[in-house]
This record gives C-alpha cells, sequence and structure tokens, in this order.
C-alpha cells in the first residue's frame, strides 16, 4: 500500500514535468535570435539586405557624411555660417578636432557595426543547407563590402583591428591591438578577389539592380592597388597588379561589356542613369517612406534656397555644408569644360526653366553668397524630407578609365592618353598634350577633381599621391591656415575605444 | 511535454532513499514503556467551549499524539510518568501529570505575545524560541489595522527592516519596498510567496483580501532566505492564508464604512495674485517695456473677479470607502473549512479615481487516515480608475487660475499652461472625460496532498496555479485627443486595449523528517523538488479618429484615422530546483540549521544554468543554561547567527541573455525587402546577482515577558552585479550587460514589544526601529561611476543628490559681484566651488541623503472592559527628497500657478535669502538641480487612531455566544513634517518634471465586527 501512494504522489509530480534539458532553454517568439534564423536562403538574403542598408549611413545618413571626405581638401570647405562643432572639427583642423570629436567616432563605430553584420552573416553561413552558387554569391557580396569598409577604415585611421569572427567576450576585445596594415590590405585583397573570382558580371533580374558584380570588385581592387602604389606604403610593384585588373576590367572586357560612359556628363547623374553603364558600384538610395533617401543633394544645396519664403526644401533648399575653394572654381577651363557648368550654380537663374516665378518675381533671382554645387539635385519640386532617390556613385566608369589612364603614366606606358581623353572628350576639351610623366600625374591630379568632384574620393587622392599636405595649405585657406603635416592625413582612433582598450593606445601621430 | 526517463529513475531513486533512511531512523529509535493505562480527557476553550482539534500528546515522546474531538474529547495510552501536553495554536499549552488519574479536563488559554507562537518559515515552521533566522512574523490583527487595499500597505511599518515607501497614494497603488537596504540597481521587491506558492504577478498578490491573512512572515537572513535561492536576496514574503479551525464553527461579518477628507499641504495664489506677479515679472526683466501680457479671456476673470482653482475642480472630499467581509470558519476533526467573500470599493480624492476588489476564498484541509489534502483558493476581480499625473494632477497643480474652465460656447478651454500658449491639457475636462479603466480578475489555486508515512516523516506533494489578466481599456474623446499628450495629440479621438495575461504554475515535492531522540536530540531535515512555469502574453491594439464619441473602446474598426499597429509579446520564464534543510537540536539549547537551495533558471546564461545557494545559522539558548536561569533575569535569552547566499535573479530581464536580430529593410528596385541584423549580443556567462549575509541577533524576554527584544545586525555584500557598461565598439556593440561591481548593505533592526499596564486597564505598545547604510564598493572593471548615477563608496543612485548648492539670494549690495554671474539682484545665489566666476556641472557637490538614517512604528494597543484603543504611529528621520515640483510652483513668472510663499519673494523692500525675485523664463534662477528643492523629509505620521468597544457578553448571550465590536478609526489623521511638498513619502520630481503626486487620503470609518 505504501508504496503504492509513493509511486501515486511520484507519478503525480513528475508526470507534469518536463525533466528535459530545454525545459530550462529559452525559446523566444517576438524577436529572431541568430538561433531561430539563418536557416534558408531566404534568411541569408535578408541578412544580406541589411549588409546593403548600412553604406546608407556613411555616405548619405551619418550628420554631414556625404561631405566628410571633401572637407579640408584642396576643393572643399565647410561653409563660414556653419557654426556646428560637429562639422568645424573636421574642417577647420584646429586642435578641437582631436579624439574626442564627434565624427571620427562615428566613423569608427559605422565601420565596426557593420563589419560585426557581415561577420556574423558568415559566420551563419557554412552550416544552412542552400546551393552552393548562391551561397558564394551571398559570401562573395559580404566580403566586398567588408573589403570596401575595411580599405576606408585603413585610409581614415591607418591601422584598425582586424576583426573577421564576431567577437562578444569582453576580454578578447580589451585585449585587441591595432592589425599591421599590411595584412588588412592582405585580407581586402583576398576578399575583393574572391568576389572579382565568384560574382556575377551583370544581375540581370530587376530587382537586383545596384548589387555588387565582380566588375565592382575589379574595379575596388585596382583602387587599393594603386592606394597601396602611394603613400605611405609605396609598393610600386602594386601598379602592375592594378594594370593587369584594369586591362581586364577596360579593355577585354572581362567583366561584362555594359561599362561605358554617357554622351554627356549631365547624363551620368540623372535618377534614371543609376545604376546604369556608367555605375561600377553604388550605394542604393530610394526616395520615399522607407527612410532610404538620400542626403547627398541637401548637404550641397544652397542654405539661401532653404531661407527663402518661395523655395524652401522642397525647391532645391539645402545646408550649404560643402562649398568648392576659389581655387579649384579657378582652376576649371570655365568656358569649355561642360563639367563646370553642370557642376554648378550660383543663383537661381542658372536654372531658368525650374525657377522661371522667382527670377521673373520683383526681388529677382535667388542670389547664393557663394557657388554651389548641383551636380547631385533633382529636378524640383521635390520633397526634400524624405531624401533623394538619385543612388551615389562608389566607382563610376570614369574613375575606372582615369585610374588605368594613371596607372599606364606611372608605368611609362604611352596609351595613358587614349584613356584620360575619353573622360575629357566627353567634358568638351580637347585631348591632352604630349607630357612628362610628371606633368601627367599633376595633371591627373587636376582632371580627377574636375571629374570626380565631391563624389567622396577626394581625400584619399590627395593622400596616395602624397600632396594632401601641400594642395591644402595652398589651396584651402580654412583648412590650410591650421593644417599640420604628418598629423592630418589620418583621423584619431576615438578616445573612447583607447579608454576602454589602452593596448589601442598610442593614438595617431600628432593626437 | 518530454520527459527524461532516465533522470526520473535517477530522482526517484534518490527520494526512495530517502524514505528508506528515513524508515529506518524511525524504527531504529521507536521504544515503548511498560504500564501503559487508558487515560481519557476533555479540553475547552478559555468561555469553557468544547475545544476540538487540539493536540494532546505526552511530554518528550514524539508520534504519541492524539487530537480532541468535536466535543473536546481525547483519549490516549500513557504510563503513570507521563505528563500530557495539551496545545493548540494560539493557545498557550497546558501540562498535567498522569499519575494515578485516568480522566482529564483542561482549559486552553488564548495566547497573546507569548513564546510558544509558531513562525511560519520557509517549508515549514518552527516554534518561535526554536527560530534561528531574522523573521518576523505580523499577524493578522496588526495586518488590518489599517483598511488596507492590499499587503503591501498592510505591511507598512509593521516589520523592522522593511522600509515602505508610498509614493503614489491613488487608490490600490502599491508600495514600494526595499528590505533591509537597496541590493541592486534592478529593484528591490521581494519574492512573494502564498500558501507556499511563488507568485509571479503583482495582481496575484493584490487580488489577496489582507482579512483573508492568518500571518505574514518576513524572511529577513540568509538562512531564512536561501531556501528560496536565486529569487531570495530581496527577501522572502511569506503569505499564510487563514484556515478553519475544527469544532468552532464561526461566522464573521466585518463591515466599516469611511469617508475620506484630505489634506493638501500646497496653497496656491488667487487671479488676482498672479496677475500681480506676472506684472512684475515683466518689469523686472523689462520685457515687452515692462508691461505684462494678459489674454483676452484672462483679462475677462481679472475685471469680473472670478478665479480658478483648478485643484479644488478636480478633488473632493467625502468619497466612501466601503468594505464588506463574510467567513464561515469551522468543521470537523478531519474536515476544516474556511470560507469568505469580500467585496472592497474605495473612491479617491481625486476626482474619479477608484479601486475596487471582489475576492472569494475557499480553504479546505480533509483528512483520511494518514493522508491530508490541503486545498486554497481566491477567485478576486480588481478594477480601478487611476488619474493620470501628467493630464490631471499636474496640470491641476499648475493651472492658471486666470484660465475659465470652459470657454463662452461651453467648450472645454485648452490655453491654460505656459508662456508659449500651448494647448494643453484641461484637467477638468480629461478628468471628466477620458474613460479608463483596468480590470484584472487574478485565480490562484494551491492543491496539496500530504502522506504521512510514519510519525515525523511526511511526504508533501503540492500544485499550484495562478491566472492574472490585466486588462486596460483608455479612451480620450475628440474633442480632447488632439491636446492629450501622452497619447500623442492625436486628431478625433484615440482608443487603446491593453491586455496582459499572466499564467504560473508550480509542482513541488517534499520529504521532511522530524524525530526527537533520547529527549536530547531533535533532527529535522527536509528535501525536495521544484518546477515552476510562468508565462506572460501580452497585446495592445491602438486606434485614432473616430466618427463618434460613442464607441470608445469598443468598436476599434471604427477608427478612420491612420492605420497603428497592434503590438503583442509572449515571456515564459522556467525554474527547475532542489531545496535541503537539516536542523539539529541539543537539549532544547544549541540549534543548528543549514539550508540549501539549487537553481536552474531560463534567464540564465547557457554557462552558467544552475546556482546553488546554501546558508548555516545557529542559535543559543542562553536561558536553558542554569547559570542564567539562576540570574532571574531572563525569561528567554537568545542569541542567533547566520551566514548564507541567495541570488536575485530577477535582475535579469526574460530573454536578456539572448542575442537578438532587429529588422533593417532595404529597397531592392523599388520594393522593400526585409533584411536583418544582430542588435544585441547573447550573454552565456550572465547570471543571478548574488548576496552573501551575515546576521547576528538577540531574542530576549524579561519581567515575566512584559518585555520582549529582539535585536539584529546584519552585513550584506552584493556581488556580480548586473550592469550594462560600454564595450569595445570594435565588436560592432557600444554596450553590454555584465556581473560586475559590488555592493554593501549594513544595518541594525529592533523590535521592543511591552507590556506597560497589566491591569484592569492594560496597555501593550510596541516599537520597532531599524537603520540601513548602503554602500557601492566597485564597480569590478577599476571605474569608479557609472554616468553621474552612481559612485563607488556612495549609497547607490547618489548621483541624484549630486547638485549645486544654494546659499541665499543676490542683495542689492552684491550687485557688482552678481553681475559675474550674470545674475542681478533677486536671484538666487549659487556655491561656486571652483570660484571660476561660472555656475556650472563643476560647482556640484553630494548633499542631502537618498534614504533615511532610521526608521520604524510605535505601535499602542490599550484596552479596559470592553473598550479597546489602537494608535499607530510611524516615523522616518533623514531621508531627503528633491521637490523640483517648486521650481515650476516658485517660478515667479506669474504664468503658470504659484505656491502661496511666492508672496514672500525678494523685492527690493523685502531683501529675504528664501525666495527669489519676479522673472520672466525662469531667469532668476538656474536651470541646474540645487540645493534650494532639496528638503528633509522626516515624518512623524499618525497612521490610525481606532478606538473600538465590545459589547459585554451578557448582551449579546442571547444570539448564541455571539462577540460585536464597533469600532471608529481615523487614518492618516496626523503628518507632522517640515516637508513642503505634497507628502514626505513624495519620490524626487526633477525640476521640468510634468507631474504632481497624488494627496495623501485622511478618512473616518466606522465599523462592526460580528462573530456568532
Amino acid at each position: 500500500m505504501k508504496s503504492i501512494c509513493y509511486t501515486i504522489l511520484m507519478v503525480f509530480t513528475f508526470g507534469l514535468i518536463s525533466c528535459n534539458k530545454d525545459f530550462l532553454e529559452e525559446d523566444p517568439k517576438t524577436f529572431l535570435t541568430p538561433a531561430n534564423f539563418y536557416k534558408t536562403e531566404q534568411d541569408l538574403q535578408m541578412g544580406l539586405n541589411a549588409v546593403y542598408r548600412t553604406p546608407q549611413d556613411r555616405y548619405s545618413n551619418m550628420w554631414g557624411a556625404p561631405c566628410w571626405f571633401g572637407w579640408a581638401t584642396d576643393i572643399g570647405y565647410l561653409t563660414p555660417a556653419n557654426g556646428h562643432a560637429f562639422h568645424n572639427q573636421p574642417s577647420l583642423l584646429r586642435n578641437d578636432f582631436n579624439s574626442s570629436s564627434d565624427m571620427p567616432w562615428y566613423f569608427w563605430d559605422y565601420m565596426y557595426r557593420h563589419i560585426k553584420d557581415i561577420n556574423f552573416l558568415l559566420l551563419a553561413l557554412p552550416d544552412v543547407q542552400v546551393n552552393v552558387d548562391v551561397k558564394k554569391q551571398i559570401e562573395a557580396q559580404a566580403r566586398a563590402w567588408r573589403a570596401h569598409i575595411y580599405f576606408d577604415g585603413i585610409r581614415i585611421f591607418g591601422a584598425v583591428p582586424l576583426i573577421l569572427e564576431p567577437i562578444s567576450d569582453v576580454k578578447a576585445l580589451n585585449s585587441m591591438t591595432r592589425t599591421d596594415a599590411t595584412k588588412v590590405y592582405d585580407q581586402i585583397i583576398a576578399d575583393l578577389q574572391f568576389g572579382k573570382d565568384n560574382l556575377t558580371n551583370q544581375w540581370t533580374d530587376a530587382k537586383d539592380r545596384g548589387r555588387i558584380t565582380a566588375g565592382a570588385c575589379a574595379a575596388m581592387l585596382a583602387r587599393v592597388y594603386i592606394t597601396m602604389a602611394g603613400y605611405p606604403l609605396r609598393k610600386t610593384e602594386r601598379w602592375q597588379d592594378a594594370r593587369t585588373v584594369l586591362k581586364e576590367f577596360v579593355d577585354d572586357k572581362k567583366y561584362g561589356n555594359q561599362y561605358g560612359l554617357f554622351d554627356e556628363y549631365s547624363q551620368a547623374f540623372a535618377d534614371a542613369n543609376i545604376p546604369g553603364k556608367e555605375s561600377v558600384w553604388t550605394v542604393n538610395f530610394t526616395r520615399g517612406t522607407f527612410g532610404q533617401g538620400s542626403q547627398v543633394h541637401t548637404d550641397f544645396s544652397p542654405i539661401e534656397l532653404y531661407y527663402d519664403s518661395r523655395a524652401g526644401l522642397t525647391r532645391g533648399g539645402g545646408w550649404s555644408n560643402e562649398l568648392p575653394t576659389d581655387a579649384f572654381l579657378n582652376s576649371y577651363d570655365k568656358a569649355q569644360d561642360k563639367r563646370y557648368k553642370f557642376t554648378y550654380w550660383s543663383s537661381t537663374a542658372d536654372i531658368p526653366d525650374e525657377y522661371a516665378d522667382i527670377n521673373n518675381s520683383t526681388t529677382g533671382p535667388v542670389v547664393f553668397a557663394r557657388p554651389h554645387v548641383k551636380k547631385f539635385r533633382e529636378r524640383t519640386p521635390n520633397d526634400n524630407s524624405q531624401g533623394s532617390g538619385i543612388d551615389h556613385y562608389i566607382i563610376r566608369y570614369a574613375d575606372v578609365l582615369l585610374m588605368y589612364a594613371e596607372v599606364l603614366n606611372e608605368l611609362n606606358d604611352n596609351n595613358a592618353y587614349r584613356y584620360i581623353d575619353m573622360v575629357r572628350q566627353r567634358a568638351g576639351l580637347d585631348d591632352l598634350p604630349q607630357m612628362t610623366q610628371q606633368q601627367f600625374r599633376d595633371h591627373m591630379l587636376l582632371e580627377r577633381a574636375w571629374e570626380l568632384c565631391f563624389e567622396g574620393e577626394r581625400r584619399f587622392d590627395l593622400m596616395r599621391t602624397g600632396t594632401y599636405y601641400d594642395r591644402v595649405k595652398a589651396w584651402n585657406p580654412q583648412a590650410g591656415a591650421n593644417i599640420v603635416k604628418g598629423k592630418h592625413e589620418l583621423w584619431p582612433v576615438p578616445q573612447r575605444e583607447i579608454d576602454i582598450n589602452q593596448n589601442l593606445a598610442p593614438n595617431n601621430p600628432g593626437y | 511535454m518530454r520527459c527524461d526517463p532516465l533522470k526520473i529513475k535517477k530522482l526517484s531513486a534518490c527520494l526512495r532513499l530517502n524514505l528508506l533512511f528515513g524508515l529506518l531512523l524511525a524504527s531504529f529509535f521507536s521504544f515503548g514503556q511498560g504500564t501503559l493505562k487508558q487515560v481519557t480527557g476533555k479540553v475547552t476553550d478559555d468561555k469553557k467551549e468544547p475545544f476540538a482539534g487540539a493536540t494532546v500528546r505526552l511530554k518528550g515522546k514524539q508520534g504519541s499524539g492524539t487530537l480532541t474531538d468535536g466535543k473536546g474529547a481525547f483519549s490516549l495510552m500513557a504510563a503513570p510518568a507521563d505528563t500530557l501536553v495539551i496545545s493548540a495554536v494560539g493557545y498557550l499549552n497546558v501540562e498535567l501529570s498522569v499519575g494515578s488519574s485516568t480522566s482529564f479536563t483542561a482549559a486552553l488559554m488564548p495566547s497573546s505575545n507569548t513564546l510558544s507562537d509558531v513562525v511560519i518559515v520557509g517549508y515549514g515552521s518552527v516554534r518561535r524560541t526554536d527560530l534561528t533566522g531574522a523573521v518576523t512574523q505580523v499577524s493578522s490583527k496588526d495586518l488590518t489595522k489599517l483598511p488596507a487595499a492590499n499587503v503591501d500597505q498592510a505591511l507598512q511599518g509593521n516589520v523592522p527592516g522593511l522600509w515602505t515607501n508610498q509614493s503614489d497614494r491613488s487608490p490600490g497603488a502599491g508600495v514600494n519596498i526595499a528590505l533591509r537596504g537597496s541590493n541592486s540597481f534592478s529593484g528591490n521587491a521581494p519574492l512573494f510567496i502564498v500558501d507556499g506558492f511563488p507568485i509571479a504577478s503583482g495582481g496575484g498578490v493584490n487580488a489577496i483580501n489582507p482579512n483573508d491573512i492568518e500571518s505574514v512572515s518576513v524572511l529577513k537572513d540568509a538562512s531564512s532566505i536561501a531556501i528560496y535561492g536565486a529569487r531570495a536576496a530581496n527577501g522572502v514574503i511569506l503569505i499564510t492564508t487563514k484556515s478553519g479551525r475544527a469544532g468552532k464553527n464561526n461566522f464573521t461579518i466585518n463591515a466599516f464604512n469611511g469617508f475620506k477628507s484630505f489634506d493638501n499641504p500646497l496653497e496656491f495664489l488667487n487671479g488676482e495674485e498672479l496677475a500681480a506677479l506676472r506684472r512684475e515679472a515683466y518689469k523686472n526683466d523689462n520685457v515687452n517695456g515692462g508691461v505684462a501680457v494678459f489674454r483676452p479671456e484672462e483679462n475677462t476673470m481679472l475685471q469680473n473677479g472670478q478665479y480658478t482653482n483648478w485643484w479644488d475642480e478636480v478633488t473632493g472630499s467625502g468619497r466612501p470607502t466601503q468594505n464588506i467581509q463574510l467567513t464561515f470558519g469551522g468543521g470537523s476533526e478531519n474536515t476544516r473549512v474556511l470560507l469568505s467573500a469580500n467585496l472592497y470599493n474605495e473612491k479617491g480624492v481625486v476626482n474619479n479615481s477608484d479601486f475596487l476588489r471582489g475576492s472569494f476564498r475557499a480553504n479546505i484541509i480533509q483528512k483520511v487516515g494518514k493522508l491530508t489534502f490541503t486545498s486554497n483558493n481566491n477567485l478576486a476581480m480588481v478594477s480601478g480608475r487611476g488619474v493620470s499625473g501628467p493630464s490631471i494632477l499636474y496640470p491641476a497643480m499648475v493651472g492658471n487660475p486666470l484660465a475659465p474652465i470652459r470657454q463662452a460656447n461651453g467648450d472645454y478651454y485648452t490655453m491654460l499652461i505656459g508662456v508659449g500658449n500651448t494647448p494643453w491639457a484641461n484637467p477638468v475636462a480629461f478628468s471628466e472625460s477620458i474613460k479608463s479603466r483596468y480590470t484584472e480578475p487574478v485565480i490562484t489555486s494551491s492543491q496539496a496532498l500530504e502522506y504521512t508515512v510514519l510519525p515525523g516523516l511526511k511526504l508533501k506533494t503540492q500544485l499550484s496555479g495562478e491566472l492574472d489578466s490585466w486588462k486596460e481599456n483608455f479612451y480620450v474623446p475628440k474633442a480632447l485627443s488632439g491636446n492629450h499628450e501622452e497619447s500623442g495629440r492625436v486628431a478625433d479621438g484615440f482608443a487603446r486595449i491593453t491586455n496582459n495575461i499572466n499564467y504560473n504554475w508550480i509542482s513541488e515535492t517534499t520529504v521532511s523528517f522530524n524525530k526527537t531522540f533520547n529527549n536530547v536530540h531533535r533532527l529535522e531535515a527536509l528535501g525536495g523538488f521544484s518546477v515552476q512555469q510562468n508565462r506572460w502574453e501580452s497585446v495592445i491594439a491602438s486606434a485614432s479618429g473616430f466618427p463618434f464619441d460613442i464607441y470608445e473602446t469598443w468598436n476599434l474598426g471604427a477608427s478612420t484615422g491612420q492605420a497603428r499597429k497592434p503590438s503583442s509579446d509572449l515571456q515564459k520564464w522556467s525554474m527547475v530546483s532542489y531545496i535541503g534543510r537539516i536542523g539539529y537540536t541539543f537539549n532544547n539549547k544549541y540549534i543548528l540549521t543549514g539550508n540549501i537551495r539549487a537553481d536552474g533558471s531560463s534567464r540564465f546564461g547557457s554557462n552558467n544554468k544552475w546556482g546553488v545557494f546554501p546558508s548555516v545559522a545557529g542559535a543559543w539558548k542562553a536561558s536553558e543554561e542554569s547559570f542564567v536561569r539562576d540570574l532571574n533575569v531572563f525569561d528567554e535569552l537568545k542569541f542567533r547567527a547566520s551566514y548564507g547566499l541567495a541570488g536575485n535573479a530577477n535582475a535579469l530581464g526574460v530573454y536578456s541573455t539572448q542575442a537578438r536580430l532587429s529588422p533593417a529593410s532595404f529597397n531592392w528596385g523599388g520594393v522593400e525587402a526585409s533584411g536583418y541584423y544582430p542588435s544585441q549580443l547573447s550573454y552565456d556567462n550572465l547570471k543571478w546577482e548574488t548576496t552573501k549575509q551575515f546576521d547576528i541577533g538577540l531574542d530576549a524576554g524579561i519581567l515575566n515577558r512584559r518585555l520582549t527584544i529582539t535585536l539584529d545586525y546584519y552585513v550584506k555584500n552584493t556581488s556580480d552585479l548586473i550592469r550594462q557598461l560600454p564595450v569595445l565598439a570594435v565588436s560592432g556593440f557600444q554596450t553590454g550587460w555584465a556581473n560586475l561591481g559590488n555592493l554593501k548593505n549594513q544595518g541594525v533592526e529592533l523590535a521592543l514589544k511591552g507590556t506597560v499596564v497589566d491591569k484592569e486597564f492594560k496597555w501593550n505598545a510596541t516599537l520597532n526601529l531599524a537603520a540601513n547604510r548602503n554602500k557601492l564598493t566597485s564597480l569590478g572593471d577599476g571605474t569608479t561611476k557609472i554616468g553621474t548615477t552612481h559612485w563607488v563608496g556612495e549609497p547607490i543612485g547618489i548621483g541624484a543628490r549630486y547638485m549645486i548648492e544654494k546659499i541665499g539670494i543676490w542683495q542689492e549690495s552684491d550687485r557688482t559681484e552678481a553681475a559675474l554671474y550674470g545674475a542681478k539682484p533677486g536671484d538666487v545665489r549659487y556655491r561656486d566651488l571652483d570660484d571660476d566666476k561660472k555656475i556650472n556641472n563643476n560647482d556640484r557637490a553630494f548633499h542631502g541623503n537618498l534614504t533615511p538614517d532610521y526608521y520604524g512604528s510605535l505601535t499602542n494597543d490599550l484596552t479596559y472592559k470592553g473598550f479597546d484603543l489602537n494608535v499607530f504611529v510611524t516615523f522616518e528621520k533623514g531621508r531627503t527628497v528633491y521637490n523640483g515640483l517648486n521650481y515650476k510652483l516658485l517660478a515667479g513668472d506669474g504664468y503658470d500657478n504659484h505656491r502661496r510663499e511666492i508672496l514672500e519673494r525678494w523685492t527690493p523692500e523685502n531683501p529675504t535669502n528664501k525666495y527669489p525675485r519676479a522673472a520672466l523664463g525662469y531667469s532668476n534662477r538656474s536651470t541646474m538641480a540645487s540645493t534650494e528643492f532639496l528638503e528633509d523629509a522626516d515624518f512623524i505620521k499618525f497612521r490610525s487612531i481606532t478606538l473600538g468597544y465590545t459589547l459585554p457578553e451578557k448582551l449579546t448571550r442571547n444570539i448564541k455566544n455571539a462577540g460585536l465590536r464597533v469600532y471608529f478609526s481615523a487614518i492618516n489623521p496626523i503628518t507632522i513634517t517640515n516637508y513642503s511638498g505634497m507628502d514626505p513619502e513624495d519620490g524626487d520630481y526633477g525640476n521640468t518634471a510634468r507631474y504632481a503626486p497624488y494627496p495623501i487620503t485622511r478618512s473616518f470609518i466606522i465599523g462592526l465586527n460580528l462573530n456568532f
């Protein structure tokens, strides 16, 4: 009788209990975890979608981001009317641009946020049952973005910690050091080569427009090579590597024959044409309700229009965040170069069709205190509070041609003229006369500025050509007054990070 | 549900072993004694009524007992040398030597304040004299001194070391509780256990009618709480509900009815005074040519001399508090029943605030042979309407007396607050028109089956469940929703339904063993296993833009406004626990207890799924030693010490150790595509916070126990504090959670109970006193503070007392020096600590305390013949409150309303150092927190004064043993304090807080208790 009683009692109790060890495991339903996500191809694609979303921060969303690498260059400066320390610090290069400044921290944070997303995706990849080819395409796109980010990082901060797998352990993080630059470059090259070798040449489906292609990786690889060949690494053997990949791209059409220049410079910046034949690598923006509109155009548009009651944000107003320097404006062949007229405006009278009512009113056109950049603006009226839908070029085909010309000149190959002249011809300029190698170099620095100005590469072009200090000193009175040679070539590592992990000290020289 | 058969086998094998061991022990130590004879007897109570259910046993012989039957009769076998011990809970023991007699009679006298009381502890009960830990047991009588809406309110002032603070005084509101100080950055909520069932939801505790409670045990030291393991670090509150008493069929009616008034310590300006202030402010700051601006409505009011007193418009006296309770308790030897029904209805002093509770309880104990089945069931419905601090109380406090309630066309007036003419809440409109009510049905049920295997060896299994469904229906009518900031100023009506449902169940099995060997060795052992799971679901649906107000919340689909997304949530947690206790008492002098619990919790990180919490305690009953007895001083003298561990698992939120992905959609070719990125790491090592506590205590009784003393000193060191800290952004994250940091609480507690006069006039007094000191000892990573909130070496949260110091008002003679600070005569003057002629963050220092230096209560019970008088006082010393509401109420701009104290403001003619000059835009003082608004919140509160009269028996005898008591209570009749805000129990309010506290309610109650 007793044992029956015990048995009943125990069955009663234990029958209700799941003694399985799963009983103490959490199984959340209201959010995704890596444990319940990354199971199917669709999950991986969703992970990849988020990876494509993040660069919008770097090219548009972060405050003034489109101007970060144009300020304190020979061609761009911050309007003196801007009172934000955040903008003034990196533009004026006074002592208040230091390791506690916001902008280096924002960029650092953005970099590693993005790398974290990519590394999580790459870590999950091997265990998902998906077609090998699909998997490779996903891996290649993710790795291409990682290469892009580290390439940014190394050009902005110098040596940075290289993280290739998610790290959560506080101890491991706090003992981390900055990785030698050549190691970071090795990884960048490996990632881009993987993309070059595995990605498709062209995404055919309309919904895949703007994805990274083999050509994008090849062109980025060329940019990496010419950067390594220049200051500060001076690995001149990389000119040859660059030539190889650029020849494949331009002459052999190995990465597809879809690339070319539009007949007119202006066509390259029309919404409908990006992505298009001049797009090698772009950041996708969409006007509208998704919060994915670009702020690039508002950063460059005149604040005079913003304040004018007849115009405002919907009719081309903006923040005047970056203006062209006088020296740069004067460098153009203003009469011949079509790019000059398309790139700048000084009053609404420069766009008669859209501003007819204002121009013809009794008060007349709105005249800006300084010429402004208009190459990124959309036709008005538009609602700039939604941002612009114009995608932003990371690499444009004209840049590929100019890189090719530059590389050939460095290798004393006279074919250099062929490719630079393609770009010049479209701009309405004559072919370049025969020059010495050095004259060609000097001219190339100008030609790149005329063609690619304000698209985000200027700072890096000056840096790799070793001309940063001299050009800024000579052309940009705003930053030139304060620039320190050997210091401002790099940004400081954020103090917050050094405070947490002393191994990241010392900071870059001068900070 | 899946089961691992292997594990079951192991467990049951283990339990069997335990049982076997028990059986062996039992058979080994039971021994008989010769020349037994049958003895019989009858037991009555003090009123000569038969006493059923009393225990009759032979002294020193465990398992020899029997119970008296329905007629109070008993019979058992005893030897002439034996002594009969007759006992019952709540009565004094009677001892009778058997000798040659075979028939006995005994009358049990009710005990009050005796040492034979039984104290409920975790998984059992002990005689108070045998207690090794620090436990305060509050009786039913003490819990019902005040007409408390819930248990937390009822506990106020009754437990030394339990600091309570009623910052929200609206009907039915809960109480802030900290037992022996703050243990954590994550809150101080103790674990509530009702009849052995750990309650997971707030509703489960609020749904208990305080009149259904037999006792509440508050477990404070490590040895008492360790048996509740990972959830016990903030203390454990054990609630035991009443049960029927065999042979005493008892009907009780308790009813009371009360009316409320309230005392608002804040007095406001009338319209004329406010206008004068505004004129002076314009003049002082020379704005608008020194001429004050008034809106047309304000001018009309001024001309008519009619002013609105907003506070009076939304409050009122004479609101009822009603309670009616019907109870039946009784049964026979084998079946005991307690049934009760209760309706409680409280209307608040702020218009349209109320709290309602209906509860129905059935507690049944059924014995069948060696089996006892206990069933405790509560069915309750709680409902209430709160009032919003931001929308009603705040505008009622600062509302402009020159603003009308309604416009000429009858619509509510809205331009009520501020210089900026922002349409703002009209508190009368919101109070009258907003539909807001929560309803909360709560069901709790516990069934337990106990099997007495052998005398002293028991097997018990309990299964309990709780269902709590909280729902709020909230509607802001069309005319007001555009001005209702809390729901986002949406047009044309705002409706919201929130439903949170909580399911909680536990299954628990214990084996207990209790035996005395050779009259000197008492051994107690307990082992058990428990599994608990909780599931919380939530749905929120809201809509705005309605064609009519008529739907309120009952037709959300009729909304024509912009679609609002509904939201839903699910949170589950589970625990598996093993418990063990061993106790040994030698010669009734030396007591040693060890408790242990291992808790596995789903909340813990995957590398730390199990926590083990051991404790030990010892006690020495010195009064049992002959050398102490010879002193003839102590009736009781006991020294206690304990040490052990407890955890705070609830500092970890459900799923807080889980990695998360968040959405980041991306637009591909014009089509929005879902995207997800890792937004939180998993914290595989994250675990409970651990509190190690040492307690040393003393229990003494002198003067024939007319004076009893309980004194405790404790030190608690809490480690592995759960906190968020910055991590290297290289990880891709900026912050992470970790177990890092230590804090310390130490304190003393004193309880003094005395019978001051013990004649026909009787006077009992109880004094509770406690002091606690809290200190953050380290943050574990070498840092010295968290933001400006927590500082190593200071009490946690000290940042709230880090502020600049007001040293007076700039006077005319200081004009030049004041100008250095950009101030004028009449502005507040602050201490410039670094003397840099600027008042900024660098001039901050610590001022005042966050917690009291000491606090306590004093209860006086006086009886004379049929009269009884109870006076209950609580007090607190040393806490400061940051009353930043005065920043607004003493702004001196003459826009929103002001306290009358502003009439004593600085003027050249009145060079006071107290209140600054009239000024616009707060230009007369710093926006920073300053000591100007830091106030001492010391208080002495008379919580209740109750005068009762029990009708003489001869008047009620005709109604079969009936007892009738009528009483009159004054609740919160007197508060003595220098605090200038609403009530010294207020929390801190920042300078810009748009909030106001609910006033304290004073009420007068007439009640009756009828027993028959």
